[in-house]
């Protein structure tokens, strides 16, 4: 068995031992190729009331590598407005580029980490750049194929 | 969702949760590597004191501690020779730890069941946390608790995770004394499996009934059914993707059998790393031949083998208990092989020609609309937070180019 698998398969075996943290649910994970997971932002916040869908992207190198992360947009779920999200559910933030990922984070760590991202905006805004990104240039398919470059240290 | 959680992979959750268990889950973990979450295979240190399988770390392009992003060179990595003895030490009771515990938690309901209605019977794993953390001792049972023992439990551990774990009874079977009492019973084959078999308690394959405390001791490693088939198997792939092995390894063979399959010995050396870039496709072949590995297949093929072989032939070193060089070539050609079936077949010719236009359309934009020196901005925290840009030169399936202005100002 792969190492990715054998991974994936310890943290499944974790979070259904241990239940997933407050305001994140597993929705989907039959395979070791995609998970579907949810989050919402608790308590007072921009997003009060709003369920995301976090779509999760294995290739055989994770955990080395990082896993293919973007918010799910469909008919039922939404990308959360967040100078960080656009309007295709991709996502900027350093720990899902190869410079900021490290082989110890998991699904859960990344879920904790992208619902403080949402809990902690000042604003309901799309990147600037936004329309730039994802009609002018044809954003790809696969967020891991875009180099994303992080000015904002805040959040 | 079951079926593709078939295998059974060993993980902390295995015990149960620490208010039944203080510190067993938390052990296990301990002794597992960060990255691979197994438990360490010739752990290594680095100055942050962080700890992982010699093999996993080599991987890591970044000088930094993955745990702590402390700063860390190769240099700087050192074999734990203590934690692996701690390791090795675990790997042997921890069959025997997880089956004196299930034990225990089995008794623990029992008894429950007994002074109160039952309790649910949701997941064994999920369930054990709500009983009460006072803890039995582990003393003889009466004769009295243990005929009650099989009829209450039978129909509970039916329906929990319990029977994976081959302890679940026939019907009208029952447990003899001596079996019961012992600490790790061996157990039975049921009636649906060869007798010659049984399901190890601890890991949930199947065993030859007859090897089964050896395969226990040998902390589920030794005895497993498919095992000998397997290794036979990874030889054929060998032998199938660079070519007879017989012909191919005919100086292998020269050298004398025993050697390759003795332990590498404490002198020797870790391998250099190599700069491939400057090296000819030929010396690498050659590079390949003096390690007695095959030498077939594309340059970046064969940089791929001979880097991997570093890492796994150092990573060796770093073990106290040394794999033989037949061992490490088998471990090498497993990998190769998973590898191989996972290769993407992209031809990047092809979608350049055939993209020829949309890349021609988009530099011309871009060369029209682009101004002549981006603006440096008054301060960094007005700026956009993010902005992409695009992968140059990449000519791999639906990479965009981005050649429009918003995103690509550039911090002063």
């Amino acid at each position: 068995m792969a190492v990715s698998t054998r991974r994936l398969q310890k943290e499944l075996t974790e979070i259904k031992t241990n239940g997933t943290p407050v305001g994140i649910k597993l929705l989907q994970a039959d395979n070791f190729e995609s998970w579907f997971l949810s989050i919402e932002v608790l308590g007072d916040t921009l997003y009060q009331g709003e369920v995301f869908a976090l779509k999760f992207r294995f290739d055989s190198q994770y955990p080395i590598s990082a896993p293919a992360v973007q918010f799910v947009v469909d008919d039922y779920y939404k990308a959360p407005v967040h100078p960080h999200v656009y309007s295709n559910g991709h996502i900027c933030a350093s720990i899902l580029g190869s410079e900021g990922w490290s082989p110890v984070l998991s699904v859960i760590s990344v879920c904790i980490t992208l619902q403080s991202m949402l809990a902690f905006a000042k604003e309901r805004k799309r990147p600037p750049d936004n329309d730039g990104y994802v009609i002018r240039a044809r954003a790809p398919e696969n967020p891991k194929k875009t180099r994303f470059v992080y000015h904002d240290d805040e959040v | 969702m079951s079926n593709f959680l078939d295998e059974d992979v060993p993980s902390p959750e295995d015990f149960p949760p620490p208010s039944n268990a203080p510190g067993l889950r938390e052990l296990d973990e301990a002794l597992r590597c960060n990255i691979c979450k197994e438990l360490y295979s010739a752990p290594v240190t680095i100055p942050c004191g962080h700890c992982f399988c010699s093999l996993e770390l080599p991987r890591l392009a970044k000088q930094e501690c993955p745990v702590c992003r402390a700063p860390a060179n190769e240099s700087q990595i050192r074999k734990n020779a203590k934690l692996e003895d701690a390791v090795r030490a675990w790997n042997l009771a921890r069959p025997l730890v997880l089956n004196l515990v299930k034990e225990e938690e089995r008794r623990r309901k029992r008894k429950e069941a007994r002074q109160s209605t039952p309790p649910p019977v949701d997941g064994y794993r999920n369930r054990v946390g709500q009983a009460s953390p006072k803890k039995r001792k582990l003393s003889p049972q009466t004769d009295g608790e243990e005929s009650d023992v099989v009829e209450v439990t039978a129909s509970q551990l039916a329906k929990s995770n319990l029977a994976g774990f081959g302890i679940i009874e026939d019907k009208g079977k029952r447990r003899t004394r001596s079996e019961g009492r012992s600490s790790s019973p061996p157990p039975r084959p049921s009636s649906s499996k060869s007798p010659q078999e049984a399901t190890c308690p601890s890991c949930g394959k199947m065993v030859p009934f007859s090897t089964i405390n050896d395969h226990l001791d040998s902390g589920c490693k030794l005895y497993l059914k498919s095992d000998a088939k397997q290794k036979q198997k990874q030889k054929d792939g060998w032998g199938n993707i660079f070519g007879n092995p017989e012909t191919g390894s005919s100086k292998a063979k020269g050298k004398g059998r025993s050697r390759e399959d003795l332990p590498i010995e404490d002198t020797a050396e870790p391998l250099p790393k190599v700069s491939y870039g400057t090296l000819k496709p030929k010396r690498l072949k050659e590079m390949l031949q003096e390690l007695d590995l095959p030498s077939t297949g594309e340059r970046d093929v064969l940089q791929a083998r001979h880097q991997r072989w570093i890492i796994i032939f150092n990573a060796n070193l770093d073990a106290s208990e040394r794999k033989s060089t037949n061992q490490l070539k088998q471990d090498l050609a497993a990998w190769e092989k998973a590898k191989q079936s996972k290769k993407p077949t992209v031809d990047e010719k092809k979608y350049e020609r055939e993209n020829h236009q949309v890349y021609a359309d988009l530099i011309a934009r871009a060369k029209a609309s682009a101004p002549p020196k981006a603006q440096p901005r008054s301060s960094p925290n007005e700026g956009p937070l993010s902005s992409p840009i695009s992968v140059d030169g990449d000519s791999s399936s639906d990479t965009a180019t981005l050649d429009e202005k918003p995103g690509m100002e550039v911090d002063p």
